[in-house]
C-alpha cells in the first residue's frame, strides 16, 4: 500500500465558489469572525486534516479603480487567523501566507517562531513573492518587481529566516545583495526547527524555488496527466539541491461538492452556478489572463489567440485553460464560470464513492501526495466532506484515523531540520 | 467616574531584575489574560517597551494577541507595531482583521521612539534622524493606516445577495494617498473594522512639541507622570480631541508593607531609573492611590509574573470594585465602549455630506 495521503483545508470567506457568499446556507455577515473560522478549523481536526491553510492578497479586488461590485473577498491576514486558531484547536497545522517582496525578514522570521511556539509546534508558511501590480501600489511603488529578481529576493529571504531560526539566540551577520541583518533572534528555536515551509507558484520560476526550499506544494492542477508531469519536475530537480524527493508533498487544490447521488451533486453544483454574475467571472479572467475580456461578448468563444499573442507570461493555469478552450470551443462565459467556481483548481462534483475513487487515483497514480480541500461554501460542504469522504477514505486506508504526532512535520511525515 | 485600568503582561514580568523564563510561555500568558477578563479590567496591553525593561524573550504580540481572541469575549486586546521598519498598508490590514476576529476589541500600541536595539536586525538606517522629521513620518504613518480604515465606509460592506452586490463601489474608496514619506492606493482588503478605527496608543514622550503630536493622534496615551499638571496639558494639547490618559505604574505587592518591601529589596537590579513609577506595597494601599488617581486610570505593569498579576487581579481589584473605583461588569462589547469612546465615522461619509 502506498503511503497515506494528507489533507490540507483551504479557509477561503464564504467559500471558493465565487458566489457562495450569495448561497441561501451561507451567511455572509460572518465572514470575518473567529466564530467563523473557528468552526471551520474545529471540523477540520475532527476531519483529522493535517492542516488548515490561509491565503493572502495584498490588495483589494478592483477593475478600472473601483471595488468590483460582485467580487466578494479574498483572505483577511492569515497570520492573525492562524493565531487566533492555535489557542481553540490542538493538533490542526496551521499555515499562513506572507509575502517576502513586501515584508523584512526579521520580521517574518520572529512572526512565525511566535506561531510556531504558540502552537506547539504546528505553524506552516506560505512562501509568495506577490506578483501583482495592485499590491504594488499599496506598496509606494509603481509596479511589481520583476520575475527573476522577485524569487531572488525571496530565496535571500528565506536564507536569513532559516539562519534566524537556527540560530536561535545566536548572531547572525548577514550581508546579501537585498538585506544585511545582524543580530539574533529573541526566541528559542521554534518547536519544529522552522515552520513547514509551503510554496505554491506554477512557473518555470516558481518550480525551482520549490525544488530549493519547499517542504510542501500548494498546487493548482487540475488534470491527472499535467499534474503528475508537475510533480515529477519538481521531485526531480529537488536532486540538484541534494534533497530527498520524500521531503516535498505536493497538495493540489480540489473544490469538491458531493452527494448521496450523482445527479443531486450535479444539482448542488448547478444550484450556486447560477447564482454567478457574469460580471465577476469576466473580471476574474481578465486578471488572471492580464487581458481585458470586458469588451468581448459572453457567448463569443474565448478569444484565446488575442490574449496569447499579448504577450504576457502566462501561468501553468492560464495555458491549461486556453488550451481546454481551444479544444472545447468555451465561450467567454463558460470560461469564466470555470474560472468562477474554483479559481482554476480541481473540482468534482459527484458521490463520496465517486470523490474517493478520484482522490485514489490521482495520489496512487503519482499525481499528488495528497489534497488541500477547497470547500465550495461554508460550513456545509466542509461537514459533508468531513463526515462522509473522510470515513470512506478511512476505511479504504487511504487518511490516518487519528494523530500520531503533535507537529504539523509529524503529520505531514517531514524531517526536523538539523 | 470609574477608572480604566488596563494590564501590561509580557513574559517574566517588568522589572529589570524579575527572572528571565526559558521558554516564552503564551500558554501562561494567555491565562493572565482570562484571569483579568474575569477582573473586568478594559484591557492587556501586549508588548508593551518600557523604558529601562528587559525585552529578551518575548514573543511576538501579533501572534500572541491573535491566540487571546478565542479564549476571551469582552476584554480589550492591544499589541505594539513599531511604526519604524514596516509599511502602513500592513498595519491596517492586521489589525483591522484582528479587529473583525474579535468583534470590535483590539488596540495598536504605535510603537515610537525606542527602536534603536532594531537596527541592525532590520538592516536599514532609520528613515528619520531628527525629531521634528520622525514625528512627521511618524503623522503620515498614522494618518495613512487611518485613511486605510476608513477605505470601507460601514455600507461598502453591502452583502446584497439578491442584487449580487457584495461591495458597494460608492462606499469603497481608493485612498490615493501621495505624502512625503508613503505612496499607497488603497483601498484596504479587509472591510471596515467593527470599531471603525480601533483605539490608538501612544506613548507621552518627553518633549513637548512631540507630546503635541501624541495627544492630538491617539485615542489613549501611556504617561510615566503622575502629575495633574501633566494630564491638564495632555487634555489642552489634544484640543477637544477625546483621549483617555493612563499612568503606567509598575507594580510590587506583598500580602504585608513588609513582604513587599521585602520582594522589591530581593531583586538583583534597582528598580528602572528611567521611566515609570514604581509601586510597592499591599493591595490594599495600591487601591487608596487607584482613590487619589489625578487622570482616566492606570497601565498595570506587574513586576514579576504571575505573582504580582495574581495580587493585582485577587487582591486589589475586587477591593477596587467594593470602593466604586472600577466597573463590577463590562456594560459593552467593544474596547471603545470600555473606554467611552465613540465610534467614529469613516472620513470619506463625512466628506460626502460636508
Amino acid at each position: 500500500m502506498s503511503a497515506q495521503m494528507h489533507l490540507g483545508l483551504f479557509i477561503y470567506p464564504a467559500g471558493h465558489h465565487i458566489a457562495a457568499w450569495r448561497h441561501r446556507a451561507v451567511d455572509p455577515t460572518t465572514i470575518a469572525g473567529i466564530d467563523y473560522y473557528r468552526r471551520a478549523a474545529q471540523a477540520a481536526e475532527r476531519g483529522r486534516f493535517d492542516l488548515f491553510f490561509v491565503g493572502d492578497m495584498l490588495a483589494a479586488r478592483e477593475k478600472d479603480g473601483r471595488v468590483v461590485r460582485e467580487g466578494g473577498l479574498n483572505n483577511i491576514d492569515s497570520i492573525s487567523i492562524t493565531s487566533a486558531l492555535s489557542a481553540v484547536t490542538e493538533c490542526l497545522g496551521l499555515v499562513a501566507t506572507l509575502s517576502t517582496t513586501y515584508n523584512e525578514p526579521y520580521y517574518i522570521a520572529e512572526r512565525f517562531a511566535s506561531l510556531d511556539h504558540i502552537s506547539n509546534g504546528r505553524a506552516g508558511w506560505n512562501i509568495i513573492t506577490t506578483a501583482n501590480d495592485d499590491a504594488a501600489y499599496n506598496f509606494g511603488q509603481k509596479s511589481h518587481m520583476e520575475k527573476t529578481r522577485r524569487y531572488e529576493r525571496a530565496k535571500e529571504f528565506v536564507d536569513i529566516c532559516t539562519e534566524l531560526w537556527n540560530g536561535s539566540d545566536q548572531s547572525i551577520d548577514h550581508r546579501g545583495r537585498f538585506f544585511s541583518v545582524r543580530g539574533a533572534l529573541r526566541l528559542p528555536r521554534p518547536p519544529q526547527g522552522w515552520p513547514v515551509m509551503f510554496q505554491a507558484g506554477g512557473s518555470p520560476a516558481g518550480v525551482e524555488f520549490a525544488a530549493m526550499v519547499a517542504e510542501a506544494i500548494f498546487a493548482a492542477q487540475s488534470r491527472l496527466d499535467e499534474a503528475r508531469i508537475y510533480r515529477d519536475a519538481v521531485k526531480r530537480r529537488m536532486a540538484k539541491y541534494g534533497r530527498s524527493p520524500d521531503t516535498l508533498k505536493v497538495l493540489p487544490g480540489l473544490s469538491p461538492i458531493v452527494a448521496s447521488t450523482e445527479q443531486e451533486a450535479k444539482h448542488k453544483e448547478a444550484e450556486l452556478d447560477e447564482l454567478i454574475l457574469p460580471a465577476v467571472g469576466v473580471w476574474m479572467l481578465s486578471e488572471q489572463m492580464q487581458f481585458r475580456l470586458y469588451d468581448y461578448a459572453l457567448d463569443a468563444r474565448l478569444p484565446s489567440d488575442a490574449i496569447r499573442a499579448s504577450g504576457q507570461a502566462f501561468s501553468p493555469r492560464v495555458v491549461s485553460l486556453m488550451d481546454r478552450a481551444d479544444r472545447e470551443g468555451l465561450t467567454v462565459r463558460d470560461c469564466a464560470t470555470l474560472v468562477a467556481k474554483s479559481r482554476s483548481h480541481g473540482t468534482f462534483a459527484g458521490t463520496v464513492e465517486g470523490l474517493v475513487d478520484h482522490m485514489q487515483l490521482w495520489q496512487e497514480s503519482g499525481g499528488c501526495d495528497g489534497f488541500n480541500i477547497m470547500p465550495a461554501w461554508f460550513p456545509d460542504e466542509l461537514d459533508v466532506f468531513v463526515d462522509h469522504v473522510v470515513p470512506e477514505l478511512q476505511r479504504r486506508g487511504l487518511f490516518r484515523t487519528d494523530y500520531t504526532g503533535t507537529t504539523l512535520r509529524d503529520h505531514l511525515g517531514l524531517p526536523y531540520p538539523e | 467616574m470609574t477608572l480604566h485600568l488596563t494590564l501590561s503582561l509580557a513574559a517574566g514580568g517588568y522589572h529589570p531584575g524579575a527572572p528571565s523564563p526559558a521558554t516564552p510561555d503564551a500558554a501562561a500568558l494567555r491565562a493572565m489574560a482570562r484571569a483579568a477578563e474575569l477582573a473586568k479590567l478594559d484591557a492587556v496591553l501586549l508588548g508593551m517597551p518600557i523604558p529601562g525593561c528587559r525585552k529578551t524573550m518575548q514573543l511576538d504580540p501579533l501572534p500572541l494577541l491573535g491566540s487571546m481572541i478565542g479564549i476571551t469575549q469582552r476584554i480589550g486586546l492591544a499589541a505594539s507595531w513599531t511604526i519604524d521598519f514596516t509599511e502602513p498598508f500592513h498595519v491596517a490590514r492586521v489589525f483591522a482583521t484582528l479587529d473583525h476576529l474579535c468583534y470590535g476589541r483590539t488596540a495598536w500600541f504605535a510603537d515610537m521612539f525606542d527602536t534603536e536595539p532594531l537596527l541592525p536586525l532590520i538592516g536599514k538606517p532609520r528613515e528619520t534622524a531628527d525629531l521634528a522629521t520622525y514625528c512627521e513620518r511618524a503623522g503620515e504613518f498614522i494618518a495613512v493606516v487611518k485613511k486605510l480604515w476608513d477605505s470601507w465606509e460601514d455600507e461598502g460592506f453591502a452583502l446584497d445577495k439578491a442584487s449580487g452586490m457584495f461591495a458597494d463601489p460608492d462606499h469603497v474608496h481608493p485612498i490615493n494617498h501621495v505624502g512625503r514619506f508613503f505612496n499607497v492606493r488603497g483601498p484596504l482588503n479587509v472591510p471596515r473594522p467593527p470599531q471603525g478605527m480601533p483605539p490608538l496608543l501612544l506613548h507621552d514622550p518627553a518633549d513637548a512639541p512631540s507630546r503635541r503630536f501624541v495627544a492630538t493622534t491617539a485615542d489613549i496615551v501611556l504617561t510615566d507622570s503622575v502629575t495633574l499638571e501633566r494630564y491638564e496639558e495632555l487634555r489642552t494639547l489634544a484640543a477637544g480631541h477625546d483621549i483617555r490618559v493612563l499612568t503606567n505604574l509598575l507594580c510590587i505587592l506583598g500580602e504585608t508593607e513588609a513582604a513587599a518591601k521585602d520582594r522589591a529589596a530581593a531583586f538583583d537590579s534597582p528598580e528602572p531609573s528611567s521611566g515609570c513609577a514604581c509601586f510597592v506595597g499591599t493591595p490594599a494601599q495600591l487601591v487608596a492611590l487607584f482613590a487619589d488617581c489625578v487622570c482616566d486610570g492606570f497601565n498595570l505593569l506587574p513586576a514579576v509574573v504571575p505573582n504580582d498579576v495574581e495580587l493585582l487581579l485577587d487582591g486589589a481589584i475586587p477591593l477596587a470594585q467594593r470602593a466604586g473605583l472600577v466597573r463590577l461588569d463590562y456594560a459593552g462589547n467593544t474596547l471603545r465602549e470600555h473606554l467611552g469612546l465613540r465610534r467614529p465615522r469613516s472620513q470619506y461619509a463625512a466628506e460626502r455630506i460636508d
